[in-house]
Parts: C-alpha cells; sequence; structure tokens
C-alpha cells in the first residue's frame, strides 16, 4: 500500500549517485518547503516509488545498476506512478534531451545548471 | 682465493649472528647476502605500502568528518544566500566568512579540501551561483594556493593548479602559463594549452607563436573540443600560423580549424602550403581545399598530381570529388581506367560519382567498358550505405 502525501506538503524523490549534488539540491528543495528523500541509485529509487508515493521525482540520467533513463520508463509503465512528474537531470550532451522528453519526462536539465530554473521547474510541476 | 665478504660490506654485528660466514662457500655467501638485501628491501616495501595506506585512511577520515562541514557551509553561504534570494545582484553581494574561519581554513589540508569541493560545486551550478562560488573561492584566498601550486618544481602539483584556476575561470598571467604550455612534460604542456585556451580572453591562440613541442594527436582532439564549445572564443585568421609557423603539428591541426570554421579568408595560405616540402602537410592542405570546395584550387591540384607521392594523389582525388565542378571528370576517369593501384581506382571512383548528374553518362559508360574488378568498385561506391 503506497503512502499518500499531501500537495501542502510535496514530496519529491530525489535520485542521484554524486553525493555532493544530492545534498545541495536536497537542502534547496528543504529550503523551499518540500519534503525531499534521496536516493543515490535507480535500484534504490524504484524500492522507495515502490513503497511511498511522490509528487515529484528529479533523477540523473548516468547511475550505476539501473540508470535514470530505465527509471523514468519503468515509471511511465507502472499505471500508479505513470502521471507523476518526472524531471531528468543530464550531465551527457543535449541530444539526449529530446529521447528523454519523448520518453516522458517533463523537463530535462544538462548539468551544469542555475539552481533558480530547476526550483522554478519543480514549482511549475508541482503546480500542474 | 678466499674473499672476506663480511670485512668488506657488514658491520661485524652481521659477523655475530653468522660466526662461520668466512668460512661458507662464496656461493653460501652470496645467497646469504642476496637473501638479507631481499627481506630488508621486502620490510622496506610493506612499511612503506603500511604507511601510505595508514595516511590515505587518516586523510579519508579527517575528510569524512570535514566534508559535511564544508557542504553544509557552502549551502548556507552560497547556495542559500537570502541576499541573493532577495535578488541583489551577486556582484553586490559580501558573502559572510565567518563559519568559514571556525574550521580553521587557513590549515593546508582544509583549503584544498575547501578547494576542491568549491571546484566540484561550480561543475554543477552556472548562473548567480557559479560566480558566487568563484567568489568564495576568492575571498578565502584560496586564488593563491592555486597559483602558489604552478611555481611547484613538481609537475603534477603545475596542473593541480591548472585545473583550479581553470575550473574558477581565474586569469593566469601569461608570464606563469606560457612557458608551462610549451613544457617538456606531455600532460603538464597539453593542462597549460587547454588552460591558456579557456582563460584567456583576447589572443586564446597567442601560445602558437611559440610552441615548439608537437601538439599530439590527442591534444588535437581536446583543443578542438575545448575551442569549437567555447562560445566566447575569440577567432583569429588561422592563416597566420600556417604561413609562419615552423611547427607542423600547429599548421595541421590550424588546417582543420581553417575546415571547421569555414575561414575562406585564409585560402591564399592553404593554397601556398601546397608548395611545402612536407607530403603530410601538402595532403592536409589539399584535404582543406577540398572540403572548402576552393574551385580556384581545382587547376593546381590536377597540374602537381603527378609529382604527388600516394597520400597527397588520393587526397587530390577526393578533393576533386568535394569540388565536384565537373571541369576535371576526364581527368578522374583516365585515372580510374589507367592506374594499377588499388586506392587510386577506389577514390577516382567515388569522386566520380560524388559529382551526381553531371557524371551520369560517364558512369553509363564506365560501367560497360570497364574490367570486371573496376566494375565491382563503381558498384560498391554507388551503394549509398558507404559513407564517403
Amino acid at each position: 500500500m503506497l503512502k499518500p502525501t499531501t500537495l501542502a506538503n510535496p514530496s519529491i524523490l530525489l535520485v542521484d549517485d554524486d553525493q555532493i549534488l544530492l545534498h545541495v539540491t536536497k537542502r534547496i528543495l528543504q529550503h523551499d518547503g518540500y519534503k525531499v528523500t534521496t536516493a543515490t541509485n535507480g535500484k534504490e529509487a524504484l524500492d522507495k516509488i515502490r513503497n511511498t508515493q511522490f509528487d515529484l521525482v528529479i533523477v540523473d540520467v548516468m547511475m550505476p545498476h539501473i540508470n535514470g533513463l530505465e527509471v523514468l520508463s519503468q515509471l511511465k509503465q507502472q499505471q500508479n506512478t505513470r502521471s507523476t512528474p518526472v524531471i531528468v537531470l543530464t550531465g551527457v550532451s543535449h541530444s539526449i534531451s529530446e529521447d528523454v522528453l519523448k520518453i516522458g519526462a517533463s523537463a530535462c536539465f544538462k548539468k551544469p545548471f542555475e539552481a533558480d530554473t530547476l526550483r522554478e521547474a519543480v514549482r511549475q510541476q508541482l503546480a500542474k | 682465493m678466499k674473499l672476506y665478504f663480511a670485512d668488506t660490506i657488514f658491520s661485524p654485528i652481521f659477523r655475530r649472528y653468522f660466526f662461520y660466514f668466512d668460512s661458507y662457500p662464496l656461493v653460501i655467501q652470496i645467497a646469504i647476502i642476496l637473501t638479507t638485501i631481499a627481506i630488508t628491501a621486502t620490510i622496506i616495501a610493506y612499511g612503506s605500502i603500511l604507511y601510505r595506506r595508514y595516511s590515505g585512511w587518516k586523510r579519508d577520515r579527517r575528510l569524512a568528518k570535514l566534508n559535511p562541514r564544508i557542504d553544509d557551509l557552502i549551502t548556507d553561504t552560497v547556495i542559500l544566500n537570502e541576499e541573493l534570494a532577495l535578488g541583489t545582484p551577486p556582484e553586490k553581494i559580501e558573502l559572510d566568512l565567518s563559519g568559514f574561519a571556525r574550521l580553521k581554513y587557513r590549515d593546508m589540508f582544509v583549503r584544498q579540501a575547501l578547494i576542491d569541493r568549491i571546484m566540484h560545486y561550480r561543475k554543477n551550478f552556472v548562473g548567480d551561483l557559479g560566480y558566487l562560488l568563484r567568489q568564495l573561492y576568492i575571498d578565502l584566498d584560496l586564488e593563491k594556493d592555486s597559483v602558489k601550486k604552478l611555481k611547484s618544481p613538481q609537475w603534477n602539483k603545475k596542473v593541480q593548479g591548472l585545473v583550479e584556476l581553470t575550473a574558477l575561470d581565474m586569469q593566469i598571467s601569461d608570464v606563469n602559463i606560457l612557458p608551462l604550455t610549451n613544457s617538456k612534460n606531455r600532460e603538464l604542456r597539453a593542462e597549460a594549452r587547454h588552460a591558456y585556451i579557456k582563460l584567456s580572453k583576447n589572443e586564446p591562440f597567442k601560445f602558437f607563436d611559440i610552441a615548439t613541442e608537437p601538439l599530439l594527436m590527442w591534444d588535437q582532439i581536446e583543443l578542438f573540443k575545448i575551442i569549437t564549445t567555447n562560445k566566447d572564443i575569440v577567432l583569429p585568421n588561422f592563416a597566420r600560423w600556417v604561413t609562419y609557423s615552423n611547427n607542423k603539428s600547429i599548421v595541421s591541426f590550424c588546417l582543420k580549424l581553417i575546415i571547421h570554421y569555414n575561414q575562406t579568408e585564409a585560402i591564399p595560405a592553404v593554397i601556398k602550403l601546397l608548395d611545402n616540402r612536407d607530403h603530410y602537410l601538402r595532403a592536409d592542405a589539399i584535404q582543406c581545399l577540398g572540403k572548402l570546395k576552393v574551385e580556384e584550387a581545382e587547376d593546381k591540384l590536377v597540374s602537381i598530381y603527378n609529382n604527388q607521392p600516394l597520400n597527397c594523389q588520393i587526397e587530390i582525388l577526393k578533393a576533386l570529388g568535394r569540388i565536384g565542378s565537373g571541369r576535371h571528370l576526364e581527368f578522374l576517369k583516365s585515372e580510374f581506367i589507367r592506374s594499377q593501384d588499388f586506392d587510386i581506382r577506389k577514390n577516382a571512383a567515388r569522386s566520380i560519382i560524388k559529382h551526381g548528374a553531371l557524371s551520369q553518362n560517364m558512369l553509363g559508360d564506365l560501367m560497360s567498358v570497364s574490367s570486371e574488378e573496376n566494375q565491382l568498385i563503381l558498384k560498391h561506391c554507388m551503394n549509398p550505405l558507404i559513407k564517403y
């Protein structure tokens, strides 16, 4: 049974194998009032998604074991997570962003990115 | 003859434990000495490995405690900066460094950890945050540490300094960096050249003037990537080095840049290079003229063809195909029919086919009169899946 969340305190799952980026992005989002859960790889992320419903998922593409694209496609295949917006972060070229959007991501950002741009994208996705 | 190894090499202390050493046969004496040396060397090696591992473990443990504190400080001071959130322009923000003072940031170890951390943050964040991270690096005087590394006698320290200054987008004076761009050490030379192109705002290619060491192929790939992805770079006319540089690798690299940036103003210098004595450079120049589709160079290329080595002849055939004016189709046809060399025939065929509609009739004729092998070559070259 998935644990539901309230939109008054939206919950975000943040997935990245870069511990520093994970820490900083978490702090930024927490500062903006979101409840942030972190995962350092795709497998851990999918386990957490199975147990809890998140209002938004932010996932990095390049990760060990299960990469961000696989996490995204699995989310979009499952009935209960299909509508969850997903923001993808990538360190690789821009060409990947089209593929990511085709799979069903709501937005794609190339690293390095501006923190405000990410904040704005999170706000927009949660407002939908 | 009796040899007294113990007297000459070892002290009496050694002899105390080997009473009969002098009476042993020579082979045994040598064996004892070698065994002793081997055991001593092994103990020293293990000792140094253990010491290094212990130092590494201590360093990691210290970093594990320090890094979260640095992360929190950077996050509070820069990432979640209140003035920035209120819309104050980043250049007017004065960073509060009191937290860093508590971190004892004058300690060299802490300073290096801070540099590494700030660099990592800057790789992930641009815009105002990137500006503030750079400002933090300057305010903490970490820049001085990086500049100091450039003057270290160790090449790896110099590389480290260059990487830090480049990552934080700091200016490096020409006096410090230009000599490094011509260093005998390959890694240092490459890093200095990358840094120079990234950091020099007015003349990023100045080091081409003094470069005597070759630009290796891998360096060229790296530099090409940096140059072509850096939007703010001031592009000079690369004909300058094609004409005056004595460094063949620089000339060759400039020809590639001329092609990439389609620098038609460099064409006269490239045509002049056809008279160069080095046939590798001539081949590069011919390739450049072909890729730039310089029609006025066609006659010259055909006129020098017979005096060229094979690599240049192949490049001339390719260039005629790329230019594709049709004025030298008969020349290509005669090379295809006459030549005994497979590569010549293959490239002549490809170039004829590249002429498209202009060579349709000629291709029909060639298919009907050619030998079986030449027909196979033509069919192979006509396959659209095989790229030219």
